[in-house]
């Protein structure tokens, strides 16, 4: 085994995250670990790459016991942990971004840059990355920055990549680059640990799984003999027999909620075409950055279109303003929930509050907002202590429910949402589905963008795609498949 | 994967002090044209000689800066140091610069160890060491050692010795900024503490390095102050803070940390110099002087905003 945790329990104060989990990697092998948000995956990720030691346990790597307290430590015994969040900084070039703390020293006792180019445009070679290393990693692509932090890996020769949802952040052919190069990795024997809740891609790329729950193993299986449906069931504890909602049966839709004609967003090539109903989910589909947000933020925010128009409800949209598209009816639940959608420092309460206020004067949400929001909380079920709990100590489940909620207290006609379950557990994004098709059915107009082309198929009614800023063509939700959509969103047209 | 284009992080760095060394020119042509005094040789050199504290405590209140931090401390230390060396003692300047060093240690240890804010911490720290300077010397006067009198009024090559003196730390400064480990080390703790110390910078070592070496800055410009004056002014620092914080901004460094260097802080200095003194000369009253400062420092700042990707 080149790295084996046994019997890993860590505890928060009173709160156990992890009971006694145990897992093994071998050299060469690609090894996932799945589970629910909140069964332990990432601490048991920071335990093997350092962050904090474990309250029990043994880690050994290549044989050896070994105990470390900080990520240094991790590193240095060849263990490179490539984060969600990325730990590279922005304003320092690629080399030195790579060579950060070891950087070559010219006699002078100055850094050697052209040394340290010379070496760094080697390692960047080597991972398959043909870039300056002189540029600095904040103009970079998330893909290239993270190929970057794993040119760092393979610059200190780690022996175990731990990978912590990777492909969350990247587009279909930037994902298959990555698989490419884990797999160049595994080929040099380097053992993978790779967490991920996209199944699809755990089937394409692993050997072997292990499955927490609640902070306990819950099972082992080789990547040829199991199949989805048992991952799911052990994951969750229960068969998810349904994933998505059944769709609207009846064909009679809703009159017309938002309707865009010839919409030239700027900075896009256009034109947009589409219109939305009441009662009705549409996705925008289309591969990463094509315009979806462009577009989704255009309505919300009433953008100045360079042609165009954008009829809401019938009338030509007139607000210049995320708060006047509020107070229209118009609810955004944005791409990035920790940066764009949440007040990471406020309570759950204050978080759905939040969305209380443009528009409306402050006494009519006062004596009210409270029991509205105690009972939005019981219906979205959302898992909490209290309402004054801080939002962060949430799954990302939980914390997309509240951005929910904070747009069903105030009541929209039309609800947005960029990336509906990015980073959500499946057993949430069941019940985030259901919630969405449940608001649809009650009159609401739901517009969805999503990087998941299974996600969009299983839950629209319709989905438009969109090619270089324009939509191209149209498919109902039940004639759709991942291919069609594909063709449309690279060639255009019906492929 | 197209990055041909791309800015590198070192042209990057280079390129913020664009706009005031622009700016300085632009003035400098303004001046020539309206005051044939403006622009004369000896008119220069006196605005250097005159700026030469001022640059050295911006040099220290860059590294500090570059950090993400801020040093409001100094003008206080600037003024400790002339009351001090003003003092008949057998070991003035190595006392005012072991009691400038203090201050930094203070400083570096309330942000680190106590987690003060860095404007809070030095915020106290101005406050206590403006109250040490006016205990050691209630009222300007005193008098300081003859050598540095005579370093005050020394001429080499037609340029009067602070300034080459302060030409030389400036360059030392710079380049210890641009190529050297610690000053990579300044700017990634400046854009995110914990993914530089996750990244294998000792973190701590850098911001108490960056806060000794912008008091020791300090110090040097309360010595070169003391010389000039020949005594010591318990008051004499204290537009320091400010100003150097000032000319940092509109030379282009970013208050936020993480990207800058020295050029554009001197520079800035320079241009803030440049534009007093030509105001005097076309007899424009200090009043308006300040307005017109005031106005500038907007435009000039938010010239070159935001200009780092990432951040």
């Amino acid at each position: 085994m080149l790295l084996e945790v046994r019997d890993i329990t860590k505890s928060f104060g009173p709160v156990q995250a992890l009971r006694g989990v145990s897992l093994g990697l071998k050299p060469g092998s690609v090894h996932a670990v799945l589970g629910e948000n909140g069964a332990g995956k990432s601490t048991l990720m920071k335990i093997i790459s350092g962050v904090f030691p474990p309250t029990s346990g043994k880690i050994s790597i290549g044989g050896e016991s070994v105990e470390w307290h900080n990520s240094e430590q991790a590193r240095a015994a060849g263990v490179s942990t490539i984060f969600q969040e990325f730990i590279l900084l922005p304003n320092l070039s690629v080399a030195e971004n790579l060579f950060l703390g070891r950087e070559p020293r010219s006699a002078l006792g100055l850094i050697d840059r052209k040394r340290m180019y010379q070496e760094s445009r080697r390692i960047l070679e080597g991972v398959g990355l043909d870039l300056d290393p002189a540029v600095l990693t904040g103009s970079l692509r998330v893909a290239e920055q993270q190929m970057v932090e794993i040119a760092k890996g393979v610059m200190r020769d780690a022996r175990v990549f731990v990978f912590d949802e990777p492909t969350a952040a990247l587009g279909d052919r930037e994902a298959q680059k990555l698989f490419e190069l884990i797999r160049k990795l595994q080929s040099e024997g380097k053992g993978i640990l790779y967490i991920s809740h996209r199944l699809p891609e755990l089937f394409e790329l692993c050997d072997e799984v292990t499955v927490l729950k609640d902070g306990q193993f819950a099972g082992h299986f080789m990547m040829k003999d199991t199949n989805a449906e048992e991952l799911v069931t052990t994951m969750v504890g229960r068969s998810l027999d349904q994933l998505y909602p059944p769709r609207r049966t009846d064909e009679a839709a809703g009159s017309p909620a938002l309707e865009l004609r010839d919409v030239v967003v700027e900075g896009l090539k256009g034109p947009v075409n589409f219109t939305l109903r009441r009662n009705e989910i549409v996705g925008l589909a289309g591969l990463e950055g094509q315009g979806q947000i462009e577009i989704t933020r255009a309505i919300f925010e009433g953008h100045t279109l360079v042609s165009g128009e954008i009829l809401f409800d019938g009338k030509a949209l007139a607000h210049s303003g995320p708060s006047e598209g509020i107070g229209a009816g118009i609810g955004l639940i944005p791409e990035d929930r920790k940066v764009e959608g949440l007040f990471l420092s406020l309570s759950v309460e204050r978080n759905i509050s939040a969305g209380l206020l443009p528009g409306k004067s402050l006494a009519s949400v006062a004596p009210t907002a409270r029991a509205d929001i105690a009972e939005q909380v019981k219906r979205l079920r959302i898992r909490l202590r209290d309402v004054k709990q801080s939002i962060r100590e949430l799954s990302g489940g939980n914390q997309q429910k509240v951005l929910l909620a904070r747009w069903l207290v105030r009541g929209v006609n039309l609800l947005i949402c960029e990336e509906p379950t990015r980073g959500v557990d499946i057993g949430a994004k069941s019940e985030i589905y259901a919630l969405l098709r449940e608001l649809a059915d009650s009159g609401v107009a739901v517009l969805v963008t999503s990087r998941e082309l299974p996600e969009l198929i299983g839950l629209c009614d319709r989905i438009i795609v969109v090619r270089e800023g324009a939509t191209v063509t149209e498919f109902r939700g039940e004639d759709a498949t991942e291919e069609k959509i594909m063709a449309a969103a690279i060639h255009g047209g019906h492929g | 994967m197209k990055t041909a284009k791309a800015t590198t992080a070192t042209r990057q760095r280079s390129l913020s002090a664009l706009p005031v060394i622009l700016l300085i020119i632009a003035l400098a042509t303004v001046l020539g044209f309206s005051s044939p005094y403006a622009l004369s040789t000896q008119n220069l050199v006196n605005i250097l000689n005159q700026q030469v504290s001022l640059i050295l405590v911006t040099v220290g209140q860059v590294m500090v800066i570059l950090t993400a931090g801020l040093d409001l401390s100094v003008g206080s230390v600037v003024s400790m140091t002339t009351a001090i060396v003003s003092h008949d003692l057998p070991f003035a300047v190595p006392l005012a610069i072991a009691a400038a060093l203090a201050v930094g240690l203070v400083n570096a240890i309330g942000i680190l160890r106590l987690g003060v804010h860095p404007i809070l911490m030095t915020l106290s720290t101005m406050t206590a060491v403006q109250g040490i300077a006016l205990f050691i010397r209630p009222i300007p006067g005193g008098q300081v050692p003859g050598w540095m009198t005579d370093y005050a009024s020394a001429v080499y090559f037609g340029l009067p010795l602070p300034v080459i003196c302060a030409a030389i730390l400036v360059v030392i400064a710079g380049t210890v900024i641009s190529r050297s480990r610690f000053g990579l080390h300044l700017m990634a703790v400046g854009a995110s503490e914990e993914s530089a110390l996750l990244g294998g910078v000792n973190t701590g070592r850098i911001i108490l390095i960056a806060y000794l070496m912008s008091s020791l800055f300090a110090c040097l410009a309360g010595l070169n102050l003391a010389a000039r004056l020949a005594s010591g002014d318990p008051l004499v620092g204290t537009s320091f803070a400010i100003d150097s914080i000032a000319a940092t901004a509109l030379g282009g460094t970013q208050l936020s940390g993480g990207l800058g260097g020295v050029t554009g802080p001197v520079t800035g200095v320079l241009f803030l110099a440049l534009l007093g003194n030509g105001l005097n000369l076309l007899n424009i009253s200090t009043y308006y002087q300040m307005i017109i400062k005031g106005a500038l420092l907007i435009l000039a700042v938010s010239a070159h905003r935001r200009s780092q990707p990432g951040l």
